[in-house]
């Protein structure tokens, strides 16, 4: 289900009236099985990968901390597991839900995965009822650290294999033919779930954190499905940590004036973002990009384009989700500061999908060392953590380049900085040193859209002899999107001037802040005539 | 803090309405039905007004006064435009949208071997030129006939005008509205089929409900609320929000017919499509015609449309050019920016044709 569609509007619609009478329990009761029905929307099938990854975490996570697991706390997540992979993996949930609407039969009710799921389902039970009277029985620490292992293991091997199996699988099979080996190719038809990158991150860090004794894990099985399953920052984050996520499910929450004025205007300024300026770029990206050897023109406004439209997509579904989360008493993290305005590359990764950063420094970058030895060894877990990070994007080598790329240009900016020490900016520097590290966060991003290393030669190759010169090719981007960015750049300017607080228009008069929300308005209504483009980050 | 709120909301509201006015203001819409080129920004904010309000305020009874457009298109005189003849040259009639008359237009300066004549309407959809074909008693002076067909209209083969699902432009024409019904194609005629009916029932109330009831009938793109004009065609913000509402109405019919692995085989428009490219042929042949189809792929489709007609074109042996073979939709470069083909590709579609032809016709 896409926030700029009109089913969300009425899934919302329903949902958010009744949350407001029921009582704490059945808030959240609603809340999960309206999570599952935004996620499900897209694919029924993939709610089981969903359940699977709840159930294995919930019960790692409290093996881990103390070792058993009380009845309930072992019966309930069996059950449900089993009743879903009975109906989204046995049955043909589209098609029971398609009957249910009156439709004509299409398609047997029982799918074909049936007998897997009646010989899978004890089998899978057996074993881990084995692995928890192993795990059981070990010694504290040697316990605690089988449970996270196998945590992060299965999250991995559920991201690995819907995310980077015909990757490695494709790329290898490359590689051995280059050496002159011919193999079979092994690549499977899958479908990438939608968010998966998101949710599975969501669900390390919370076994990382209880083994980090940061956080004692929750007894509540449901609220813990809560946490994963959380609608609003499902499929593209902010990447939630639980020791800030889980206790707001397992308590009361109170809503607030504030939040309801301050989630409607997060609500207001990303649908403005995805819909007048996003999907109004994204008719001329596309088509700067489907030209095998456009013009360097078209190479730089179509990258800077791309520039605009993946920060507005992106933090425009953040600020959408953070609003939606708000209105339900929820606070998420934020996960975007004005990241155009950074000076420097380290600058950038504070402002830049903050969620996703703070994830790789505090389970990657500072597990492996951080900067906590020789500059050397820190560039090499700057190069290291960038590189994975641009992997987490996307299996393809192009983001693989775009992360070596980024932790290149924070390796140099680190060793600049080790020789000539912090540098105290005047207006002008400041000014200059933003559009300097705009051209290099601009080229990083022609890495990001191009589909193949041969794009990335032949546009690289443009770029520099300026083939093509100023003409133009691709067709130019939406009226909302023009004067969208006019609009938007006002507002970031604005923000910047005083002090990046993002409620800074609570210190402008109300009839400006009345202007600005109009014509936000004005523009979405505007772009709602443009083709509208699944969020990029669902890809992810 | 709450009194803030509040105001800060009346203020929003009232920039709105400011807005709307001002638009309204600043960008009027010209009255004159002949002014066709207001510009970009007055076309922009007008595209959501409803359909009847359009066609109101470009239709005048005399034809001397009333917006070309309006014009264009009836069935009722079938217009067809004959481009100068060439000794010992036979002639050839191409049916269809603006692209066929391109093509007519190129096969005529790279072809000394084709008198061209063109039948068509802006934007026609096939049963348009279909219809057309029907009604043309002089496509038997030639030898061959060339019927149109695109990807982007093909949905809107279903309908029996484009007043109903052209919400870019107003135009009042009206063409068949076909139906398979077992192995067979029913044409349904539309309600009027000249400028003359059109105006005639437009002005009449009793005249101007049953068309629409018809259109409502047979046509699944009829929506009220896009062709009923009331008061609040005045509002900038409600003709904005009609416009997406009819985007919206588009996408959705688009991923009916069209899924990620082509064009849906069972749904009506390409059932609709590959029984009237099959009974063109036969309606072709039946003439002495030798007919050939025209497989317009736009821009950003792929090999989607051929690929739905492929079984018919291949069963009954029918002659075709599909543009995917010679020019790439996925490369803008192709296309000029009002969607039609560059000059050079209409020409190397025509010498596409014309060897087309000349085979057929040696035959």
């Amino acid at each position: 289900m896409l926030f700029n569609s009109i089913t969300f509007l009425i899934f919302l619609a329903i949902v958010y009236p009744l949350y407001r009478v029921l009582p704490f329990r059945g808030q959240n009761w609603l809340l999960l099985l309206a999570s599952y029905i935004f996620y499900g929307w897209w694919d029924w099938r993939f709610l089981f990968l969903m359940s699977f990854s709840t159930s294995i975490d919930f019960w790692t996570g409290l093996v881990l901390y103390r070792g058993r697991l009380r009845l309930a706390e072992k019966l309930i997540p069996a059950i449900f597991l089993s009743g879903a992979a009975l109906f989204l993996v046995g049955f043909d949930a589209s098609e029971v839900f398609h009957r249910i609407g009156g439709g004509a039969p299409r398609a047997p009710l029982i799918s074909e995965f049936m007998p897997y799921v009646l010989v899978g389902i004890p089998a899978f039970l057996t074993v881990a009822a084995l692995a928890y009277h192993i795990l059981s029985r070990l010694e504290k620490e040697r316990r605690r650290k089988a449970c996270v292992t196998l945590s992060i293991l299965m999250q991995l091997l559920v991201l690995g294999f819907f995310k980077y199996f015909n990757f490695f699988v494709d790329s290898l099979t490359e590689a051995l033919g280059e050496l002159g080996v011919q193999t079979e190719r092994l690549h499977l038809n899958i479908v990438l779930p939608v968010g998966i990158s998101f949710y599975t991150f969501q669900s390390m860090s919370y076994a990382i954190d209880i083994y980090r004794r940061e956080f004692k894990p929750t007894a509540r099985f449901f609220d813990f499905a809560l946490f994963v399953s959380f609608f609003p920052p499902l499929v593209a984050g902010p990447i939630e940590r639980a020791k800030h996520l889980l206790p707001q499910m397992a308590s009361p929450r109170t809503i607030t004036a504030d939040q309801i004025r301050r989630g409607l205007f997060l609500i207001v300024l990303g649908m403005f973002k995805k819909i007048a300026i996003a999907d109004g770029m994204a008719s001329t990206v596309d088509q700067a990009y489907a030209i095998p050897d456009p013009s360097w023109m078209t190479i730089v406004v179509g990258t800077a384009a791309f520039a605009i439209q993946i920060y507005c997509d992106f933090s425009g579904y953040s600020d959408i989700a953070r609003g939606v989360a708000k209105l339900f008493g929820v606070e998420l993290r934020y996960n975007f500061n004005q990241p155009y305005f950074a000076r420097s590359p380290r600058e950038f990764w504070q402002r830049w999908h903050i969620s996703l950063s703070t994830w790789l420094s505090d389970y990657l970058y500072k597990p492996l060392g951080g900067n906590r030895g020789s500059l050397a060894f820190t560039c090499r877990n700057l190069m290291l953590t960038m590189v994975l990070g641009g992997l987490w994007h996307g299996a393809a080598w192009n983001y693989v380049l775009w992360g070596f790329y980024h932790g290149t240009a924070l390796s140099a900016h680190r060793v600049l900085v080790s020789r000539v020490g912090p540098a105290r900016d005047g207006l002008a520097k400041v000014v200059l040193k933003i559009a300097g590290f705009g051209i290099v966060t601009l080229y990083g991003w022609l890495l990001f859209r191009a589909r193949s290393f041969d794009q990335i030669a032949t546009y690289t190759t443009t770029l520099l002899t300026g083939r093509g010169g100023l003409v133009f090719e691709a067709g130019l981007p939406a009226i909302s999107a023009a004067a969208g960015v006019l609009l938007l750049i006002v507002l970031e300017i604005t923000q910047y001037r005083l002090g990046g607080d993002p409620r800074f228009y609570r210190r402008l008069p109300p009839a400006l802040v009345g202007l600005a929300i109009a014509l936000m308005l004005f523009l979405t209504l505007m772009g709602m005539s443009n083709e509208p483009a699944q969020f990029i980050y669902f890809q992810f | 803090m709450r009194r803030r709120s509040f105001v800060t909301l009346a203020w929003a509201l009232l920039w709105l309405v400011v807005l709307d006015i001002a638009v309204n203001i600043a960008l009027p819409y010209p009255r004159d039905p002949k002014d066709l080129n207001p510009g970009a920004l007055q076309l922009y904010f007008d595209y959501g007004r409803s359909m009847e309000g359009r066609l109101r305020r470009g239709t005048r009874p005399d034809p001397a006064e009333t917006a070309p457009i309006t014009l264009s298109g009836w069935y009722e005189p079938l217009e067809a435009v004959e481009r100068p003849a060439k000794p010992g040259s036979t002639e050839v009639t191409i049916y269809g949208m603006s692209h066929a008359v391109r093509l007519a237009d190129a096969l005529h300066k790279v072809s000394p071997n084709y008198r061209v004549r063109s039948v068509g309407a802006p934007g026609a959809s096939t049963n348009w030129s279909y219809g057309a074909f029907l009604r043309d008693k002089d496509s038997g002076h030639g030898r061959a006939v060339v019927l149109a067909i695109m990807s982007s209209t093909l949905p809107m083969i279903v309908s029996p005008t484009p007043m109903d699902w052209n919400t870019s432009f107003a135009m009042p024409y009206t063409a068949d509205r076909f139906i398979v019904a077992g192995q067979e194609l029913k044409r349904i005629p539309p309600p009027y089929e000249s400028f003359e009916g059109y105006t005639r029932a437009l002005y009449d109330p009793a005249l101007w409900k049953a068309a629409l009831a018809q259109f409502s009938r047979t046509d699944p793109f009829f929506d009220p609320l896009l062709v009923r004009g009331t008061w609040l065609d005045n509002s900038t913000v409600v003709r904005l929000l009609r416009r997406a509402w009819s985007q919206q109405r588009d996408r959705t019919w688009r991923t009916k017919v069209l899924t990620a692995q082509g064009y849906d085989p069972q749904s009506e428009p390409v059932r609709v499509a590959n029984a009237i490219v099959a009974d063109f042929a036969r309606q072709a042949r039946a003439r002495g015609l030798v007919p050939v189809i025209y497989v317009v792929d736009s821009f950003g489709y792929g090999d989607q449309l051929y690929r739905a007609l492929a079984d018919t074109l291949a069963r009954d042996d029918i002659p075709y050019i599909a543009t995917h073979d010679y020019v790439d939709p996925m490369d803008p470069r192709g296309y000029l920016p009002d969607s039609h083909f560059t000059d050079d590709n209409d020409l190397r579609l025509a010498r596409e044709l014309a060897k087309v032809l000349d085979g057929q016709l040696r035959k």
